[in-house]
């Protein structure tokens, strides 16, 4: 019966080839953002591709050309190290992308200490080098390529502070505004644009509400 | 009923003389100015007002759509705006207008400092925040506009290589140095563990992904032009017809942006928001 069992744990082996990738890019899908750098699943899978790399060299003994019905063999694990490669590439990428999103609306949902959490080191250094890149590239034109996010609708906006956490600040007009919590100040929108985005304070509509 | 219908329009007609009103005080006050006329737009009055007032300033605040050499230079930015909003690939890269604006907005800030001493202490403020909205508007044009080509780059990075004529040359740099950077950071998570080098390439030709082509957007013909609509694989199980439509000028459209991809480059069409 040993055989039988050989064989039943040769086709169960078999059956997972390729779902680690699956895995990966599931785990990416389903997280509303980003899930935390999977670090040992991307181990695993280029553990796989090794795997696949034995087999193959395994089958090619020598100098000489495989037989035919070898061939398919070394399809199979040929294209399953493409499938494999395929996936991690796409895991990095999309989790490039979505950082590299999230650096040029300058950090609206998470500030970089969160981002720690979820990134790699190597995903680290990257935001770092591409921070840098982008920002040299708007300074070279004196444009700050962060900035004028929304088509500008009025010179001053009135926000409400929302945080005690504020401060003192110097607006570009000169003047220095104290923000305490719940106050309501009339700013030019290029100083307090930004403080928006991150939810530090609320733009108040003229309307007045009840 | 009919009183508080007059009642309503009686309202509406003070709120709208009040601001004309402190207007006309003002301008009464300026004995030594020539009297604004007054049309409802604030721009209007600031344009009358410049007109009449120091000519050698038109060099410097060319955004205005008051003198007539500026412009369609204005007209040009918002054009290639819209367009590089709405196109999937890059457009060519117009140096002599962006650079133009960016020129401009340079010396925008010293102008609007300086307005105060140029003119009555009652208007400067008014004129500072129209020339600044102007500011602010040629700036988010440049900034979003910008912002849309950095990322075409950054989405299709392999692609962009041989769109290298559309770029300019901070582009082109940009483009180099965001390759190498996305390309050392996958050798160093994924293709340095690869076992074979023919494994390791991230050129290949299946590997290399197009923006796409094939997407739908709202255009506005310019010129009358002929639009073949056949696509590689003729699909068009809608049409019977031969597929080249004849559209005249100023017909709106929806299309697919592969069919109109040359006219668009040549002129004839242009994007709608």
């Amino acid at each position: 019966s040993s055989p039988l069992l050989l064989l039943f744990l040769f086709h169960i082996i078999m059956a997972m080839y390729g779902q680690k990738g699956r895995d990966l890019l599931l785990e990416l899908k389903r997280s509303d953002w980003l899930p935390p750098y999977n670090g040992e699943l991307c181990t695993e899978i280029l553990e796989e591709i090794s795997l696949h790399f034995d087999e193959l060299q395994a089958q090619i003994s020598g100098n000489q050309k495989p037989p035919m019905e070898a061939r398919s063999s070394l399809l199979l694990h040929d294209m399953a190290i493409r499938r494999n490669k395929r996936c991690l590439l796409a895991y990095h990428v999309s989790r490039l992308t979505a950082l590299q999103k999230e650096v040029n609306t300058g950090y609206e949902h998470f500030n970089s200490a969160q981002l720690a959490t979820v990134t790699a080191e190597s995903e680290q250094d990257f935001l770092q080098q591409y921070e840098k890149l982008r920002t040299n590239f708007g300074a070279a034109l004196n444009l700050d390529l962060r900035a004028s996010l929304y088509p500008p609708e009025q010179d001053f906006v009135q926000v409400r502070v929302l945080t005690s956490t504020l401060g003192t600040i110097v607006t570009t007009s000169g003047s220095a505004v104290n923000l305490q919590l719940g106050t309501i100040h009339y700013l030019p929108r290029e100083d307090v644009e930004p403080l928006i985005r991150q939810g530090l304070l609320e733009q108040v509509d003229g309307e007045e509400e009840g | 009923m009919a009183d508080l219908n007059n009642l309503l329009g009686d309202i509406h007609s003070d709120e709208e003389d009040a601001p004309l009103a402190t207007l006309q005080h003002q301008a009464d006050d300026d004995n030594d100015r020539e009297r604004l006329d007054l049309p409802p737009a604030l721009a209007e009055a600031a344009r009358k007002q410049y007109q009449t007032a120091t000519p050698e300033k038109e060099s410097e605040e060319g955004e205005e759509e008051d003198g007539i050499e500026e412009d369609p230079d204005y007209a040009q930015l918002k054009r290639l705006w819209k367009q590089e909003m709405n196109t999937p690939e890059l457009m060519t890269h117009d140096t002599e207008t962006i650079g133009l604006f960016l020129e401009l907005l340079e010396g925008q800030e010293e102008t609007i400092d300086k307005l105060p001493s140029r003119m009555d202490s009652n208007l400067a403020p008014l004129l500072q925040s129209i020339y600044k909205m102007d500011a602010d508007r040629v700036r988010f044009m440049l900034t979003d506009m910008t912002r849309a080509r950095l990322d075409k780059l950054e989405a299709h990075p392999l692609y962009m290589r041989e769109m290298v004529d559309r770029m300019s040359e901070q582009e082109i740099d940009y483009l180099k140095e965001y390759g190498q950077l996305t390309e050392r950071h996958l050798r160093r998570t994924v293709l340095d563990h690869l076992p074979k080098d023919a494994w390791k390439k991230l050129d290949e030709p299946e590997m290399i992904d197009t923006p796409n082509l094939d997407q739908f957007v709202f255009c506005k013909v310019l010129e009358t032009v002929e639009i073949d609509n056949h696509d590689a694989q003729g699909n068009d199980d809608d049409d019977d017809e031969d597929g080249i439509q004849e559209h005249k000028a100023g017909s709106c459209l929806i299309a697919r942006y592969s069919a109109i991809r040359d006219l668009v480059l040549k002129g004839k069409i242009e994007m709608l928001l």
